[in-house]
């Protein structure tokens, strides 16, 4: 199927569904078959061209000009009952990708044995309960929100796992408690650029637990931790890990270091530039072990608060990640409180995220010296000059490389929310949301930089920003 | 696929005003085998909210709902849970998108739910008060 046509795909199927109304919902006549499904078509338009608005990782979003892609997608859920304790679910959603198109994709594809009446066994691709909507977040129609708030659902691109959880159910007094011990694999595209093919994130053995506390009066908290060895294969961090470990700039430090050290530059500061070269070669050396994230530890632990009683609906989120890698260790928070009068539900919402430890470039740019000591001995008719350059420029190439890599890991911002939502019928909503986004200097925020190397991209990145996010989504549940 | 399309949607939610403005008693009814004599209306509620699989007797409780258009269905829902019919609708919704639970099986009169009820030891449904007969037992009442 061509581009053009993936891309109009979800826009077909949301105007039908939407021109459909109101409850397809199939349910065999036995009740143990039933098919329903749910969708999103929404429009997002920013104050900005400098950068791309949309969920962290996907390959494209909204500008200036508006956008349906960050929120628009479709989903079918098919569930057979084999048995009253024994049925199967899959869910197949497209939604904007990673490669900015319009794939259907698997979301989950697994059994359930439901052991005892407050336990049960799931086996197959299930969504990973990181947070606290974790596996309901494309559902538009079950949030308030337009979306998550991507400062807390930003920080991580999986959201689905292949493994096995067990979740065991009881009360204790008003409240209704659900644990569930999950562990499987789980991988995931994310793009950090247009410039480049999407990055992919691996999570392997992941093990997480989750616990949710229900009270009858409309609270609800949540706890969950988990952690894995992530793996994260990017084509630049590849090649910038290549390049520092290659046989040409090892070969260019061993001319220079050997011909500016030769005594013919020792009035000239050739034993500093020999010096500086060998600093840097060291440096070089720790590149390739920056950038080979290959099962490191992750981990990420949240905790939230629900209200859902009358006409009060409130939520609250407190997130960490964590890794042993450049992929920056981040704390991020949301609050949002709405009220609903009749049909229509005003809200508001607060959210941020800051890194709390962010990896810093091995090599600096003052290293070397080798083509100014070079300069200073006789210029371009220098014998080594050639090589000094190349290796110069080698090195610059490779700490500039570093830096788009670190660079996506700047991601501090925070963002206000007003909005409503409108229950225009019992299986549509309709909802006008305002986000201000700021951004403090040196961080692009959840934002995704087209191409990091542009003036306009670079003044995004280096200065504090304040982006208005204006939004329009139509969910439906069918 | 069999599918329902409500394309007068506008006509039903006239109704449903008027019906809503003649509401009556809906009683919470269980199998007359049942060892349940009444619930609260927490009970209740959680079953057919999705947050309890159970009946307090311990038993996996076999709920049964009336369709979305029924007044008593919204009564229930509203005075039973304190939610209105797009409430109900997102929680299940919750429920179901992230395969968690499966919602109550929908049968189409008061009729219909008490034959699920007097099928089943473990059935819980509801219908307006004035339907109740001897095939089912009240455990609650609401208005």
């Amino acid at each position: 199927m061509s581009e053009k046509k993936l891309r109009r795909l979800p826009l077909a199927a949301a105007a039908m569904v939407a021109c459909m109304s109101a409850q397809a919902d199939y349910q065999s006549p036995d009740g143990n078959f039933r098919l329903s499904g749910f969708g999103t078509l929404g429009a997002v338009k920013t104050t900005t061209n400098d950068a791309i608005y949309g969920y962290p990782g996907q390959g494209g979003g909204a500008t200036k000009h508006g956008s349906l892609d960050p929120d628009s997608k479709i989903a079918v859920q098919g569930t057979y009952k084999f048995a009253p304790t024994v049925s199967a679910t899959s869910q197949v959603m497209t939604k904007y990708d990673a490669d900015g198109q319009y794939i259907p994709n698997i979301n989950w594809a697994f059994a359930k044995w439901q052991a005892m009446p407050g336990l049960s066994f799931r086996a197959g691709r299930m969504g990973a309960p990181l947070f606290m909507i974790s596996d309901f977040r494309d559902v538009g129609y079950a949030n308030t929100f337009v979306r998550p708030p991507l400062d807390v659902y930003g920080q991580v691109p999986i959201s689905q796992f292949e493994g096995l959880d067990a979740a065991y159910q009881f009360n204790a007094g008003e409240a209704t408690i659900t644990s569930t011990f999950w562990t499987g694999d789980s991988k995931s595209d994310y793009a950090s650029s247009l410039a480049r093919a999407p990055s992919q994130v691996i999570l392997k053995r992941s093990v997480g637990l989750n616990v949710l506390a229900e009270l009858s009066n409309g609270w609800s908290l949540r706890v969950g931790r988990s952690q894995g060895k992530m793996t994260v294969k990017s084509e630049l961090a590849d090649q910038l890990a290549a390049g520092a470990q290659g046989a040409t700039l090892a070969g260019g430090y061993a001319a220079f270091i050997a011909g500016a050290g030769n005594g013919a530059f020792a009035g000239i500061g050739g034993p500093a530039a020999v010096a500086a070269a060998q600093a840097s070669r060291a440096q070089m050396a720790q590149v390739a072990s920056l950038l080979n994230v290959e099962g490191v530890k992750a981990t990420f632990t949240g905790i939230g608060l629900a209200y859902d009683q009358d006409n009060w609906v409130g939520s609250l989120e407190f997130t960490k990640r964590k890794t042993d890698s450049y992929v920056s260790d981040t704390t991020g928070w949301y609050s949002m409180v709405g009220y609903r009068v009749d049909r229509f539900t005003p809200y508001i919402g607060l959210s941020k995220i800051k890194s709390d430890r962010r990896s810093s470039n091995p090599l600096s740019a003052s290293a070397l010296r080798s083509s100014a000591v070079v300069t200073n001995s006789g210029g371009s008719s220098s014998p080594l000059y050639a090589g000094a350059v190349a290796l110069d420029t080698g090195v610059n190439n490779v700490y500039g490389g570093i830096n788009a890599v670190l660079g996506t890991q700047k991601q501090d911002e925070r963002t206000v929310t007003v909005g409503v939502r409108w229950d225009a019928t019992s299986s549509l909503a309709v909802k006008a949301q305002f986000d201000r986004v700021t951004k403090p200097a040196d961080s692009q925020g959840m934002f995704l930089i087209a191409d990091p190397t542009t003036a306009s991209s670079a003044a995004f990145m280096n200065n504090k920003r304040s982006v208005n996010v204006m939004n329009l989504s139509v969910d439906f549940v069918f | 696929m069999k599918t329902k399309f409500t394309l007068h949607t506008l006509v039903a939610a006239g109704l449903l005003t008027l019906a809503q403005a003649a509401s009556a008693q809906v009683a919470v009814i269980v199998n007359p085998k049942s060892p349940l004599a009444t619930m609260t209306p927490e009970q209740v509620a959680a079953i057919f909210m999705g947050k309890s699989a159970t009946l307090p007797s311990g038993q996996t409780a076999v709920p049964a709902d009336l369709p979305e258009s029924s007044s008593a269905r919204d009564q229930f829902y509203s005075k039973a849970a304190g939610k209105s019919p797009s409430q109900v609708k997102a929680t299940w919704a919750r429920l179901t998108f992230s395969g968690k639970a499966m919602p109550p099986k929908e049968v189409p009169t008061a009729a219909d739910v008490k034959k699920h009820v007097a099928a089943n030891v473990d059935a819980i449904g509801y219908i307006e008060k004035s339907a109740v007969d001897s095939t089912v037992k009240v455990v609650l009442t609401v208005e």
